[in-house]
């Protein structure tokens, strides 16, 4: 055995797996055939070194092995039987057949491993199976025990079909255990919905309340039979019927002026019309029994069916105030509104997206779907109800229906609407057309402005007005006062009568000054001793041995705590305009910000635009440093000046790969060269970064210690006062 | 083996010598067998073989799902080609086929028209041949590792049943019902065997690490508890439990003679142990991978010199010298794991079955069978048309190396 030949082997064998080539370089190849050739120890030699290489977890250098395997195989017998008598390891390392153990990425190069794997034992096993025995029992193994099919090798072979089983059936037991969730959450929610519902309803129908009830409550006589059709009316049929121009055959002048009245009436009043219309609409629709009907009416209003009438009904429904009586209404219609659209109905969207992931259940899905149905027609109707909020602050100033229309989604309709609003009902809802930026100002006007305007009697600054102008002093030259306080005093000094400049002069100090919220330590500010004694008492009970100290003693760390306090500066927050700079191995500059020292480049120096330090004391710094850390990095042996030296005489190649040039440029150069799949790449992802940050032992093991803490804590808190009778 | 002849012929040699010194030079040269075969039945993983004691020649095998297979050895054909047919299974689809895995089957000892099975579904059945219908099912009230019949009994027909019991039942098959238990163990009993000398000597390995030595007329309690140290107080302390490994005992096999039992552990030691007292030989065998938390069944060569122990060792099959512990040879050709083998003392083969549902023949690599391979190329050189000879021409290569003249 020549050591020469099996230095060669290895760099040639390093080489071709090395390269991430799909194909092996002939010109190697033939090189490590030449060698192995010679004798059977090279070519023993040559299979330990592809055997170590099949076990890296990289596809394509694998890839790379099993190609050159392939080649010898095919023409040593030595060979043949060492790769047989090793031939699951082989299989588990080329055909992934151990499902465990799945081939590494990149997964191109483990698909055409594989492919080619299965295809040379397949060849292998047809040439050399009767010769070799192991190889037959390997491949009938194959078949029968991995279940790979070799006339179709794309199919699945049992392991993956394995491998992608158990994935789904982790899916399905987690998707079975959240709708086992979903089920126990719809069963305890269903009737919190349901109940939330009905109130809704309520709340509407109490709003604007049914056809049914309008018609016995109400005063408009109408045909008995048509209106106890309309009990089961809603708003929506409501609202289509509305939109119908109606002629009924009957005609009273008078009445026309009536109908005029219909679209702009408020409230219950409204309604009771608008009943009448459907009433009518729904008669219309009944040709049966127009004849019968037209005699009731010309009972119940004495009309002749030669009349025609032209109403006009309104297409919206009418505005409905808040009024003393309905306020609490709408404030429940609201709270449930928004329990629907903050709670329900999220709930209920994920359970929809939940049921149909698991494609069974139907009978669930319908429920929830029926669910989702009624929350939506809940909320679109009141979405179609349109209320006229008072604004909770206005309520109680001047009157109720002041101006302000409080719900900021309702303006804009109200702009598009206000010109159909005729001119007898403009003071009734208070809209004035005339001055809308007025309004507009008021109404976008935030609340904290109000709290300290002049024109609000009840605050400072208008008492401070109403001062000034008593004294004719002038109060604006100094500012606002910030502080209670400070008007205070400022009011106790024109009460007193005293002279304008001092105060200005003190006014300004105190604007300066910082300001305290009181404390403790106020209280003793200038008292030597404390207000009163601290008396402590003795928590032995015993009335026979008493210890000598003092009653009255206190501690002086208590004395001193109520003389002091702590103030915490945090000052104001200056955000960092400058930026590390320092040069990157990339070429670009270092993007940092931080205020005084970058982590990976020390102090931050002024630079100029190549990133080099401006002063020629720091770059003299920063040198010195780099050779420092230079120095320490590389052991005395690898020192390059010896390394060329030692070159020069043995003539022996002697370069440092990779990590005696330095970390990130040895790396980048070497997948440059070898064209190889950087793996790690392709795992780094965000999910792997932070696993590797959250599951790591240490942070694990800091958990873990704080909730055993914790637990710790809370049984010290419970049993720390029983004693435990054992 | 001249110089044995010669001794022989002047008288030097006792006449069971020469037959020694044949049989060891046999069994050191098996091999994966190129020519013998066994029919391929099961689907599942083969747990347990065994060879009727009377003729030597029928092979029983129980698998994973149940099934029971019956192969014939005997070669009566004349040509070293070989493939041992199936006999008679039973299938798993059988209605007396056990339900789950069969853990062991044995022959009875006196006739191959009885055997005996155990099975994870916790039942033991008592078998007759020519039917394959059980004559006796004894219910276990857990699931069953092994059991073991007495090969040389006489006065009793004991069957000592290892369950996950803790405990040794013994079965007495002429009332089909248990005789009495051994109580001792503390935890379930993977592997019993019987002494071949002494037909109411039994030894028990069990997961608690401890094997113990059991004389069945006294139930009280055993005879003594296998030490791996020896007593040795320094070793394990003097109320330390005495333990004869580090692991459960999952394999137990006496000796031909008698004199020492061979036990194979978890800690993947293999332990000699003498018979009269207990001792550990301290026979350094090195390791030998056991991961299984079952019966594992090992083997002992008869009348060879030096006697050889076989162990699975993963996929292969270890060959050891068993006084010394030197490895002889590993037997390559398994795929996963090996978990049964019998050893067959007459031919000096091996049959071991294994996860991959393979049931392997391991045969002495002799002259006479290089000749036969030879002779079969031969023959076929002379029968095969012009292009099939070219063809077989190539066959004849297989073995040699085919570098292609581009590599000069």
């Amino acid at each position: 055995m020549d050591v020469k030949d099996l230095q060669l082997l290895s760099f040639c064998v390093g080489k071709l797996t090395n390269s991430g080539e799909p194909k092996l370089d002939q010109e190697v190849m033939t090189k490590i055939k030449k060698t192995c050739r010679m004798s059977d120890d090279n070519v023993k030699h040559t299979f330990h070194l592809l055997w170590t290489e099949l076990e890296k977890p990289h596809s394509e250098m694998r890839l790379s092995a099993f190609q050159i395997v392939d080649e010898l195989f095919n023409r040593s017998h030595a060979f043949r039987e060492l790769v047989i008598e090793d031939f699951q390891f082989f299989l588990e390392q080329c055909a992934g057949t151990d499902f465990e153990n799945p081939l590494p990425a990149p997964k191109a190069a483990a698909m055409t491993l594989r492919m080619r794997c299965l295809t040379a034992v397949h060849q292998w096993n047809e040439k050399y199976g009767e010769a070799y025995k192991k190889l037959q029992l390997g491949y009938n193994y194959l078949k029968e025990c991995k279940g790979i099919n070799f006339t179709d090798m794309h199919s699945q072979s049992i392991g993956e079909q394995q491998r992608e089983n158990e994935r789904r059936a982790r899916q399905e037991n987690m998707l079975r255990d959240k709708l086992k969730v979903i089920s126990q959450q719809m069963t305890d929610l269903i009737p919190e919905i349901q109940s939330c519902l009905t109130q809704m309803d309520s709340c509407f129908s109490l709003l604007l309340p049914h056809m049914g009830e309008n018609l016995y409550g109400g005063h408009v006589p109408l045909p008995g039979p048509s209106g106890l059709n309309k009990d089961s009316c809603d708003l929506e049929l409501q609202k289509c019927c509305n939109e119908e121009s109606l002629e009924l055959q009957q005609s009273r002048p008078d009445d026309s002026a009536a109908a005029d009245t219909v679209p702009a009436v408020a409230g219950k009043d409204g309604h009771s019309n608008k009943a009448n219309t459907d009433g009518a609409t729904d008669r219309e629709l009944d040709d049966m029994e127009e004849s019968e009907e037209r005699e009731d009416l010309l009972r119940h209003h004495g009309m002749q069916s030669k009349y025609s009438i032209d109403i006009q009904v309104q297409s919206e429904l009418p505005w409905i105030h808040e009024t003393i009586d309905n306020t609490d209404i709408i404030n429940t219609a609201d709270e449930l509104l928004k329990m629907l659209n903050t709670k329900l109905q999220p709930a209920v969207a994920e359970w929809i997206t939940v049921i149909t992931k698991t494609g069974e259940n139907m009978d669930m899905l319908k429920k929830a779907i029926d669910v989702k149905q009624a929350i939506e027609a809940a909320r679109k109707k009141y979405a179609e109800l349109r209320i006229l909020r008072v604004k909770p602050g206005e309520e109680n100033g001047e009157d109720s229906d002041d101006d302000d229309d409080g719900d900021f989604e309702e303006v804009k309709e109200k702009e598009g609407y206000e010109a159909d609003i005729p001119e007898h009902l403009r003071d009734e809802i208070e809209f004035k057309p005339k001055e809308p930026t007025q309004v507009m100002e008021e109404v976008w006007k935030p609340r904290i402005h109000v709290e300290n305007s002049d024109i609000d009697p009840t605050t400072s600054t208008a008492t401070l007005h109403k001062l000034s102008a008593k004294y004719k002093l002038d109060l604006t030259q100094a500012g606002k006062p910030a502080t209670q306080e400070m008007c205070e005093e400022v009011v106790g000094q024109h009460v007193d009568g005293a002279k304008s400049p001092r105060t200005k002069h003190r006014e300004e100090n105190l604007a300066r000054a910082p300001h305290l919220s009181f404390g403790v330590d106020l209280v003793d500010w200038d008292n030597p001793l404390p207000a009163g004694a601290v008396v402590s008492r003795r928590h032995d009970l015993c009335r026979f041995w008493i210890a000598g100290e003092d009653e009255t003693h206190v501690s002086t760390e208590l004395l001193s705590s109520m003389r002091h306090r702590a103030i915490p500066f945090v000052g104001a927050f200056e955000p960092v305009k400058h930026a590390c700079r320092a040069p990157l191995p990339s070429g670009r500059l270092c993007t940092r910000r931080d205020r005084r020292i970058c982590p990976f480049h020390g102090r931050i120096v002024p630079r100029d635009a190549a990133g080099r330090p401006r002063d020629a004391e720091d770059r003299a710094r920063i040198e010195r440093e780099e050779e420092r850390r230079l120095h320490a990095a590389t052991p005395e042996w690898q020192d390059p000046a010896l390394l060329r030296e030692l070159e020069a005489a043995t003539g022996i190649d002697l370069t440092l790969t990779g990590r005696a040039k330095g970390k990130g440029k040895g790396k980048g150069k070497k997948s440059k060269e070898t064209k190889l799949t950087n793996v790690r790449e392709i795992a780094n992802t965000p999910r792997s970064r932070l696993e590797r940050k959250v599951l790591s032992r240490s942070a694990i093991k800091k958990v873990a210690n704080d909730l055993n803490s914790l637990e710790y804590k809370r049984f010290r808190d419970k049993f720390s006062n029983q004693y435990a009778y054992q | 083996m001249i110089r044995c002849l010669e001794e022989r012929s002047s008288g030097l040699l006792l006449p069971t010598g020469v037959q020694q010194a044949v049989s060891t030079d046999r069994a050191l040269a098996m091999q994966l067998s190129k020519q013998r075969d066994v029919e391929k039945v099961h689907t599942t993983p083969i747990n347990s073989l065994d060879l009727d004691p009377v003729e030597m020649r029928y092979l029983i095998s129980g698998a994973s799902n149940g099934t029971i297979a019956i192969h014939d050895l005997h070669n009566v054909t004349g040509q070293p080609q070989y493939t041992c047919p199936l006999l008679c299974t039973v299938d798993r689809c059988s209605q007396h086929a056990h339900k789950y895995s069969v853990e062991t089957v044995q022959w009875y000892p006196a006739d191959s028209g009885m055997f005996v099975s155990s099975s994870f579904d916790k039942t033991l059945k008592v078998w007759d041949t020519n039917t394959l219908v059980p004559v006796e099912t004894v219910a276990c009230r857990e699931r069953v590792y092994c059991h073991r019949l007495s090969k040389i009994a006489t006065k009793h027909c004991l069957i000592a049943v290892a369950s996950s019991l803790s405990q040794v039942n013994l079965v007495d098959l002429k009332s089909g019902s248990y005789s009495h238990i051994l109580k001792g163990h503390k935890g379930a009993v993977y592997v019993v065997d019987w002494s071949p000398q002494n037909e109411y000597v039994l030894a028990s390995g069990s997961s608690d690490n401890k094997a113990l030595m059991w004389d069945v007329r006294m139930a009280k309690n055993c005879i003594f508890t296998l030490d791996q140290h020896n007593g040795d107080a320094t070793r394990c302390g003097p109320h330390a439990v005495q333990t004869a490994h580090n692991g459960a005992v999952n394999g137990l096999r006496f000796t031909a003679d008698g004199l020492y039992l061979v036990s194979f552990g978890t800690d993947c030691r293999v332990r000699l142990w003498r018979t009269d007292n207990g001792q550990n030989m301290l026979v350094n065998y090195g390791a030998i991978n056991n991961v299984h938390e079952k019966c594992l069944s090992i083997d002992v060569s008869s009348s060879l010199n030096p006697e050889i122990v076989f162990v699975p060792h993963d996929s292969n099959i270890d060959m050891l010298c068993l006084h010394t512990g030197t490895k002889l040879q590993r037997l390559v050709g398994h795929y996963n794991d090996c978990n049964t083998l019998v050893y067959h003392p007459f031919h000096q083969e091996l049959y071991s079955g294994g996860n991959d549902r393979n049931i392997i023949a391991w045969l002495p690599k002799t002259a006479s069978s290089d000749d036969y391979q030879e002779h079969l190329k031969e023959t076929k050189l002379k029968k095969g048309t012009s292009r099939e000879t070219k063809k077989k021409g190539a066959n004849v290569n297989l073995m040699q190396d085919t570098w292609s003249s581009d590599e000069d």
